[in-house]
């Protein structure tokens, strides 16, 4: 949203938010086996492999504030200002409620902005 | 790194630890201070929770400034320059790991301490129907922050002795290297008339980078301290009208060299000096894989089929040849029709469709799945390997062999994440029932494939957007954009220790 609050005075302000979700699938297909020193062994088999049929599906949510302006001093002298709040929340940890299997606290938040002053000359 | 569940459950070799492993070991009832050969010098877990406790933030500044300059007394000509600094300071994460025969992975902080900066200078001319704009940029990049570093246990495998790099002690390791880039940029227009221009380019640029000092104690030096790449490129482009048909054809050829940035390694495995190394007889060249011929050509043209219809065609090559004949030569077709059209005053479309073949993309021709010996009667598109026939032949001797010389020659199916065919489908119309509401809706489809790998990709994003303007002072926009990727690959999982 962008507003001319005064003459001088330009306002913006804007919000983001992202969903992303993933999933994936294996399938194993019967495959050589390995010889070595004259004997023939798998360490594990296709068949033991497809036994494995749940996987962590990876999600997230990301929220984003900002806010800024513009102030023109005068038709040539301007500053412009914007600061931006930023939240990751992932879904995957257990101890979000969200998939096992997965490592590490991923949530986080951040904050950041800008200051510029300009002159056109 | 070599772990295989065999071994790993056998409790033998290679095993992979961290330091949270290690923390854990030494907490046991009966504690475990050695895994895999691997003794750790300091407080696994105390280094674990400073990782934990770390921030790893970096913060980044810009500065800019551009100006422009026309003297009174040369109207005809612009002065350009500029300057651009940006600094990154904070501190990231970065990871080492040990091998032969345990291998220990372990994070540790590194500071940052960046600095970029830019200077550019430059002039544009106009004279009559010829323009000519050139201009300097020197970019130089610093990394002021401390080398992290790690301790790097002794490689145990008998085979380790001329494994330079990990001696038992507290190694340098993740050096961000200095950097500095010259470019010279050379740009001509000619106007012939209204309809019809000719331009023409030239670029050069040279980027050096400092190579890092190998550590105290290590008894080699490098040939050069410096990597140097060269980039320079020449291209045209010519555009004309013929009455409703708006044509241009392009052309353009770039080529990057690195000479001096050639691997050199030797061919004889097998005979070892008194100290037990390996010769240092470097016989075999590695070209890096950034040298490279590039060749492009493309053709454009517009057709109005009516008042605010066009139609657009169009052709590009690209033809990559790589100095390493591993890597080999990229070939890409690609082929472009789009209809524009200004519907009705309230409503505009755009819709496009792209298809591109590649032949070699980047491919690793014998990148995966072992080929020769004796074909598996299980899966007739796969073959096996016996190790012991390779034994006595090629450097390997009469009790082991080499990877390189029977493994990985035997290898037949291509390795490659990247399509060599795609399509590519766009859409979006925008409505604009009055001056100060406006919606658009876009949707993009894209599939590639590599049937050689049994790769392929789906691609749907779908898009609104409106844009409402309640009074002259107040803007509003909201957009919602769907996402949708399938992909089917191959997946290869090695078999082997190493």
């Amino acid at each position: 949203m962008d507003v001319q609050a005064t003459e001088k005075l330009q306002l913006n302000a804007g919000f983001v938010y992202n969903k992303a979700e993933d999933s994936w699938d294996w399938d194993f297909a019967e495959r050589a086996s390995l010889i070595m020193g004259g004997g023939a062994y798998n360490y594990d088999s296709w068949v033991q492999n497809n036994l494995i049929d749940s996987y962590s599906d990876l999600s997230y949510e990301q929220y984003q504030f900002t806010v800024g302006g513009t102030y023109n001093f005068t038709e040539a002298f301007y500053t412009t200002a914007s600061a931006t709040y930023d939240v990751f929340k992932s879904d995957n940890h257990i101890f979000d409620s969200g998939e096992e299997y997965v490592y590490g606290d991923e949530d986080g938040t951040a904050y950041y902005g800008y200051v510029g002053v300009g002159w056109n000359f | 790194m070599g772990a295989t569940a065999r071994e790993d459950t056998g409790g033998a070799q290679p095993s992979v630890t961290t330091d949270k492993i290690f923390g854990e070991l030494a907490a046991l009832p009966t504690p475990v201070t050695s895994v895999g050969g691997v003794t750790l010098p300091y407080d696994a877990a105390a280094a674990y929770t400073q990782e934990l406790n770390n921030d790893y933030i970096v913060t980044r500044r810009e500065t800019n400034t551009e100006t422009s300059l026309t003297l009174p007394t040369l109207p005809n000509i612009t002065f350009h320059a500029g300057m651009r600094i940006e600094t990154r300071q904070g501190m990231e994460q970065a990871i080492g790991l040990s091998k032969c025969d345990g291998c220990h992975v372990s994070a540790g902080s590194k500071d940052i301490d960046e600095r970029t900066e830019d200077f550019t200078f430059g002039a544009t001319g106009k004279f009559g129907p010829l323009t000519v704009e050139y201009e300097y940029m020197n970019r130089t990049f610093d990394e002021d922050g401390a080398t992290p570093t790690r301790y790097y246990e002794d490689a145990g495998n008998p085979s380790a002795n001329d494994q330079l790099l990990y001696e038992d002690g507290y190694l340098e390791y993740a050096r961000t290297p200095d950097s500095e880039k010259d470019s010279h940029f050379l740009k001509a227009r000619y106007d012939f008339s209204s309809n019809t221009t000719l331009s023409a380019s030239y670029t050069k640029a040279d980027i050096e980078s400092d190579k890092s000092e190998p550590a105290s104690d290590i008894s080699y030096s490098l040939a050069n301290d410096t990597l140097k790449t060269e980039f320079e490129s020449f291209g045209g482009k010519l555009a004309t009208r013929f009455g409703n048909l708006r044509m241009s054809v392009r052309a353009n050829t770039y080529s990057i060299d690195a000479d001096s940035n050639i691997v050199y390694r030797r061919s004889d495995l097998t005979t070892r000096d008194d100290n037990n190394l390996l010769s240092f007889d470097l016989d075999q060249e590695w070209d890096p894989a950034e040298t490279r011929d590039v060749d492009e050509f493309g053709i454009d043209a517009v057709y109005r089929l009516a008042q605010g219809t066009t139609l657009r065609l169009g052709y590009d090559y690209e033809n990559i040849d790589r100095e390493d004949a591993e890597l080999g030569e990229t070939e890409t077709n690609t082929f472009k029709v789009s209809l524009k059209s200004r519907l009705s005053k309230q409503l505009s479309a755009r819709i496009s469709y792209k298809y591109q073949d590649i032949s070699n993309p980047l491919d690793n021709p014998t990148g995966i799945a072992q080929g020769m010996g004796t074909q598996d009667p299980l899966n007739p598109g796969l073959w096996f390997v016996d190790t012991a026939n390779y034994l006595g032949i090629d450097n390997n001797s009469a009790t082991t062999v080499w990877y390189w010389n029977s493994v990985y020659p035997n290898r037949t199916l291509e390795a490659t994440n990247l399509p060599d065919t795609v399509h590519e489908a766009k859409f979006n119309t925008t409505w604009a029932p009055q001056a100060n509401l406006a919606a658009t809706l876009f949707a993009r489809i894209r599939y590639e494939e590599n049937d050689d790998v049994g790769y392929d990709q789906t691609t749907y994003v779908p898009g609104i957007s409106f844009w409402y303007a309640p009074s002259d002072k107040i803007n509003l926009t909201m957009a919602y954009t769907f996402s949708k990727q399938d992909t089917e690959n191959r997946i290869c999982v090695g078999w082997y220790h190493g």
